[in-house]
């Protein structure tokens, strides 16, 4: 659990906080709703893969309290069944919905995000590592989205996603075919966000 | 502050006028509170006394937190945003730009903000009309008299008296009134 929250706060400092101070870095990250969010799940997944029966059953009440402060208060629903690699970040709240899926690692989610299911298919949608996916944009049915993909904003994903690609637009048309920034990010190559 | 407040609560109630709604009953929505806490925001960023300024922007921060939790409005203190500005609705609401002109509406589930490798947000003019779901994203310019459809996504240039519809955006002529 700790790992992959420092896993988290890392990524989340490194992306989107410009400023480095002492207090960004430490105190303001945590009153973001989307970091609460994470750690909410986090905790969730790690109380869930709990093998001992009253400890799990009393640590679950108090994820159950602080899950109804994520959802009611922030609007944030990420369950804790959703198999998700390190590095999650949630930046902004409110409207972003994630179902039961496979995420793979360093998965960026912005405000108004749906990742769920469509009629008659029932399988989630399965995502690779180091996907972005834009303010409003949708990802329904059981879909797979390759790595180093990224969805812009208010787009709606219906079909698959190879590796690599940029796709924009309702429904969603691959734009590029060389989207390697979130990996050239995460080496160091490129300091641009 | 309470002059630009009161210009605020008088083109919100106009507006719920407009649509049919009880004018007094709109003052309670939760769109009337965040746009109070953004006004006092921006109070708190231009007082210049530490002694007060502190405070002040101590409180400002406990209320805009609270606010962003009841309401699902983010609209933070550093855009500068001109007189009667009216906030529709709620829930999914970012606002983060340079500056934007008096007569702006947003409905819900509108961003406006800044995008991947570009440095400037967008600055946005006099009377425009974002209607729910729209994005506007990047250091883009728009100009007066605008409005831009429901679920649009705009990431260039619109010019003034134009209607902007579609994702990407496709840009129409504003139809004369006449």
């Amino acid at each position: 659990m700790f790992d992959n929250i420092r896993a988290d706060l890392h990524r989340k400092r490194e992306w989107f906080l410009k400023e480095k101070s002492w207090y960004v870095r430490h105190v303001r990250i945590f009153l973001e709703p989307g970091t609460f969010a994470v750690i909410v799940y986090r905790y969730g997944s790690w109380v869930n893969s709990l093998r001992i029966p009253v400890l799990k059953q009393l640590l679950y009440f108090f994820y159950m309290l602080a899950k109804i402060v994520v959802v009611l208060g922030f609007g944030i629903y990420v369950p804790s069944k959703a198999r998700i690699g390190k590095g999650f970040t949630i930046h902004n709240f409110s409207g972003i919905f994630i179902c039961e899926a496979d995420i793979g690692e360093n998965c960026i989610v912005f405000q108004g995000v749906t990742v769920g299911h469509l009629r008659g298919q029932p399988k989630p949608p399965k995502l690779g590592n180091n996907v972005f996916l834009g303010a409003g944009s949708k990802v329904l049915g059981s879909v797979n989205l390759g790595n180093n993909v990224a969805v812009g904003a208010n787009s709606v994903v219906v079909s698959d996603v190879p590796d690599n690609c940029t796709v924009m637009g309702v429904p969603a048309r691959v734009i590029s075919r060389e989207t390697n920034w979130i990996t050239e990010k995460l080496e160091g190559r490129s300091v641009e966000y | 502050m309470f002059r630009t407040i009161r210009a605020d609560l008088d083109a919100r109630r106009r507006a719920a006028a407009a649509a049919g709604e009880s004018p007094w009953g709109s003052m309670w929505q939760r769109g009337a509170i965040a746009v109070i806490v953004y006004r006092f925001g921006r109070f708190a960023r231009a007082l210049k006394f530490p002694l007060l300024g502190l405070p002040a922007k101590l409180i400002y921060y406990v209320l805009f937190y609270f606010t962003q939790m009841l309401t699902g409005i983010s609209i933070q203190a550093y855009a500068k945003i001109g007189p009667r500005f009216v906030v529709r609705n709620h829930t999914g609401i970012f606002v983060l730009a340079e500056q934007i002109g008096a007569d702006f509406t947003v409905c819900e589930g509108v961003t406006v903000g800044n995008i991947r490798g570009k440095g400037r947000l967008p600055i946005i003019g006099d009377r425009v009309y974002l209607e729910p779901g729209c994005k506007v994203l990047g250091n883009l310019t728009i100009g007066d008299d605008v409005v831009i459809r429901a679920n649009s996504l705009v990431l260039n240039d619109v010019p003034s008296r134009s209607i902007v519809i579609g994702n990407p955006a496709r840009v129409l002529p504003m139809p004369s009134e006449d």
